[in-house]
């Protein structure tokens, strides 16, 4: 059961911005924190592996996000 | 606590984990570390993997790493991690951790008390101290690997000590020496950040490197151009990112780089004032020896000798196209630009690993983009401590600490003084290098195989050594050979073990690592071993303790202590070679601080102890300022940062090997390699590393998730060249070379899209070890292997037709 903390880069379109930070807000499985400048901080949690990277994957793909980081990693 | 609790204290970590670094980047509030937040406990540790370094924050709870985070005042990584550093928590907690050692009786490894295990191994070395090898590596602590340094060298007058770093860096330490006259880089990853242009020279970051590459790639969405050259032999996951894409013939980097020289100085585009101020000339001593220093040359006979190297010489030898090399020319011709050049294994594990090594470095020099930010030639180390321990501690079978040399005799003294014993302890005599120490170990007694056993430290030669039914396999059934491995989990190399010590990993022990940016990096013990494993600096000192006790005299020094004495604070030996004692003293703080004055002759000052516990990592020099508080160096033998480069030199290259204070621009030949394709065998052979894995596999491969995402090797092949042996995706083929074969799933394309007639094929995998295919053929200076070139054939596998091959 992973639990991430990703650090998500944003770009400058501040529309993209909003629609990506709305899109992440309605994820239930996905907990959204404070935006410092163009850097936000989010944790995913997810049921397995599989799971933790179709989460990855779908985050990346959000336009205005451009990228992704993990920065923190629960050890199962 | 119930699961669910803890996931909530893991949610808020993972949070406050995140909003700290994203503040970090915005430069919002200074981060708070090293305490108990939600009952869990943060300290610090350099990751257990790369070269690069990334500093970790180890989250633990009731004994157990519970989580991991980047640490966000680490300027390594800045709190960011690759995909294997944030599961680096994982690899303590494999189901199958060794536990207890275990002694091979009637071809059986059966469990055996440490009393009896330490025994044992004195007994064979007492037999025959010279037969006797140390094999370690560069993810040995700094300690550890000093251990080590000081038991085979003090105390045994023995020098057939190796780490695993000679396959994977020895290439770039004699291409610094030989250049600069000391090893190590001058720049440092500041550079990354400065650079307009980043050259790869077969190397592949965005997998190895990944947090490196993406501090590169990070400048672009800031706005900032960075331009990134990738010239290899295989399209790469950095290739996505590169504006040019230079695909070379392999071994060819080698007229690529003179041919990039003979531009510079047919067209009067070198950097006149540079050169003529801070180097000189040099050249093999003639066209079969290939030896470290050569002989001293001209710059007319260098500009003569590179007359070969036109545009259409080196297109039609490399396959690159003249425009492209004109690209690559006319950027180094342009003195504005600041470029820096990285490189790890595919210069470094080549035949001719030492040439490419120096001419790189030479026309970094040649056209002056050296030693302001921006502007370095940087090698890249594989292993975390390959840097720290391999070469600073000075592991190498030739090598005394601190850049010292066995070979010479003032070194030795200094050394033997150091350590308080008498003048000639040291054998004056080399030890054998890593190929030569298993050839003669796999070599029976009466034809000359005169190591008889080898003592295996925090590495897996069974799985990585080329050509491994020569020089690993080939024990197997030799008499008297005795093959000791202190491992974490059961390995290629366990499997022909005949004594097995369980280790102790990563933060189950301090330790102290040296990184590629000359970084120096320490941490503390954070949880407890399993089972009886226990720490290899310990091993190497009950060892030592047992041989005392058996009156060997090479455990004492002039005053007939202890080589390894401690003191506690109060003047009393602590018996640290007693498991039960080991921890009643820092025994990691006393080992490094016996070691820190020994950096001191090659201006490598690292920092003291106490102030490593304070810092995420200094780069050396670390010299103490005049208010008592400690500054690292970036940029070396650059004035406006090197404090050991005079007032008004600009540049110093203070250990140059000519004493002029200048360094050395090579002229290296093309040469061809020891085996290329031919009618029997017609295809290159590479192999390598993926993102998921690290080395060979033995720590990523218990990471569930790791795993996963990469379950095994498999053979990446070009479309064309699958089409003709009628392979498909996912076919099983065989890959077969002079010296052995190994039958592997078909990957089309993979993730390089080979060229025709090359297949890649990754060596994480212990159920494909693809090490029984390569050759053991190696650079004539640095003697590192070149696993990046050998001839395979591959043909479809029919496994009707004949049976698998038994996998060792």
């Amino acid at each position: 059961m992973p639990v991430n903390a990703l650090l998500l880069t944003l770009n400058d379109s501040l529309e993209q911005r909003k629609s990506a930070l709305e899109q992440l807000s309605n994820h239930s499985q996905i907990e959204v924190g404070q935006l410092e400048d163009r850097w936000l901080p989010v944790v995913a949690e997810s049921n397995n592996t599989k799971n933790s990277h179709e989460l990855h994957e779908w985050i990346e793909q959000l336009p205005g996000v451009n990228f992704v980081d993990i920065v923190f990693a629960s050890v199962s | 606590m119930s699961s669910i609790e803890r996931r909530d204290f893991l949610k808020i970590s993972a949070m406050a984990a995140a909003t700290s670094i994203a503040k970090a980047k915005a430069g919002v509030a200074p981060t708070q570390h090293g305490q108990t937040i939600q009952g869990i406990h943060w300290d610090k540790a350099p990751c257990r993997f790369c070269g690069t370094g990334c500093h970790v924050k180890v989250g633990t709870k009731d004994g157990k790493v519970v989580a991991i985070a980047g640490h966000e005042d680490a300027e390594v990584n800045k709190g960011l991690l690759c995909v294997k550093g944030y599961h680096v928590g994982g690899i303590l907690y494999g189901e199958d951790r060794l536990t207890e050692p275990m002694l091979r009786k009637n071809g059986k490894l059966e469990p055996i008390s440490w009393d009896e295990a330490i025994e044992v191994i004195a007994k064979r070395i007492y037999e025959k101290p010279k037969e006797f090898a140390i094999y370690g590596s560069g993810q040995w602590t700094i300690p550890e690997g000093y251990a080590a340094q000081k038991f085979m060298r003090a105390g045994l007058s023995n020098n057939h000590l190796e780490p695993n770093a000679r396959l994977c860096m020895a290439s770039a330490v004699t291409g610094f020496i030989s250049t600069y006259g000391v090893d190590e880089p001058a720049g440092c990853y500041d550079d990354l950040d400065e650079a307009d242009v980043i050259i790869l020279w077969g190397n592949n970051p965005a997998e190895m490197h990944p947090v490196l590459f993406s501090r590169i790639v990070d400048r672009r969405s800031r706005g900032e151009k960075v331009t990134i050259i990738d010239i290899g032999t295989r399209r790469t996951r950095s290739t996505e990112f590169a504006d040019h894409y230079m695909n070379f013939k392999p071994q060819t980097d080698l007229a690529i780089a003179n041919c990039i020289a003979h531009y510079l100085v047919e067209n009067d585009l070198y950097d006149k004032e540079f050169v003529s101020k801070h180097c000189n000339f040099r050249i093999d001593v003639d066209d079969e020896t290939r030896d470290l220093m050569g002989r001293p040359s001209t710059f007319e006979e260098y500009k003569e000798n590179l007359k070969t190297y036109t545009f259409e010489y080196t297109s039609e030898l490399s396959g690159i196209p003249e425009e492209q090399l004109k690209i690559l020319a006319e950027t180094f011709a342009d003195k504005e630009l600041k470029i820096t050049s990285l490189w790890c294994m595919g210069m470094n594990q080549h035949f001719r690993g030492t040439a490419i090594n120096r001419l790189v470095h030479g026309i970094h020099l040649l056209s002056g983009h050296f030693g302001t930010p921006g502007n370095a030639p940087t090698s890249l180390t594989g292993q975390p401590s390959a840097c720290g321990t391999a070469r600073e501690v000075g592991t190498l079978c030739h090598t005394l600490p601190g850049g010292r040399l066995i070979a010479k005799e003032s070194d030795r003294s200094d050394c033997e003084d150091r350590w308080n014993v008498e003048r000639g302890r040291i054998n004056p005599q080399i030890g054998y290098h890593t190929v030569k120490m298993w050839e003669k170990f796999c070599t029976p007694a009466d034809k000359g195989g005169d190591i008889s056993t080898i003592f295996v430290q925090v590495t897996n030669p069974g799985h990585t050594l080329p050509n491994l039914a020569k020089l690993f396999t080939a024990k197997e059934g030799l008499d008297d050979k005795f093959l000791i491995v202190s491992e974490v989990y059961p390995t290629a190399t366990t499997k022909l073990a005949d004594l097995v010590l369980p280790a102790a990993l990563w933060v189950e022990k301090g330790g102290i690592y040296g990184n590629s940016e000359r970084r120096t990096q320490q941490w503390f013990k954070q949880v407890e071993p399993p089972g009886q494993a226990r720490e290899d600096a310990w091993m190497t000192i009950a060892i030592a303790r047992k041989l005392f006790e058996m009156g060997h005299p090479g455990m004492k020094d002039k005053n007939g202590d202890f080589l390894f004495t401690v003191k506690d604070e109060q003047g009393e030996v602590v018996p640290i070679w007693d498991y039960d004692h080991y921890h009643d003293i820092n025994t990691d703080k006393a080992l490094y601080e016996e070691y820190r004055p020994f950096s001191h002759m090659k201006h490598k000052h690292v920092a003291p102890y106490d102030v490593l516990v304070k810092s995420q990592g200094l780069r050396w020099p670390v010299v103490e300022q005049k208010d008592g508080t400690f500054r690292e160096t970036r940029f070396r033998f650059s004035e406006f940062d090197d404090p050991f480069v005079e007032k008004g030199k600009g540049i110093q290259f203070y250990h140059s090997v000519t004493k002029d204070d200048k360094a050395l621009i090579w002229f290296c030949p093309y040469e061809d390699p020891e085996e290329s394709p031919d009618e029997e065998f017609p295809t290159w052979l590479c192999t390598g590393r993926v993102l998921e894995h690290w080395h060979s596999g033995s720590m990523t491969m218990r990471v569930e998730q790791l795993r996963n995402a990469m379950p095994g090797a498999y053979v990446e092949m070009n479309p064309q060249d699958a089409e003709k042996q009628g392979l498909n995706n996912g076919d099983q083929a065989r890959v077969i070379s002079r010296r052995g074969e190994m039958i592997l799933p078909v990957w089309i394309n993979g993730r390089a899209s080979p060229p025709e007639g090359t297949v890649f094929v990754p060596f994480f995998d212990e159920t494909k070890l693809i090490n029984d295919v390569t050759i053991d053929a190696h650079c004539p200076v640095s003697k590192e292997p070149d696993y990046k070139k050998c001839a395979v054939r591959v043909e479809k596998f029919h496994p009707d037709a004949q049976p698998e091959q038994p996998l060792p």
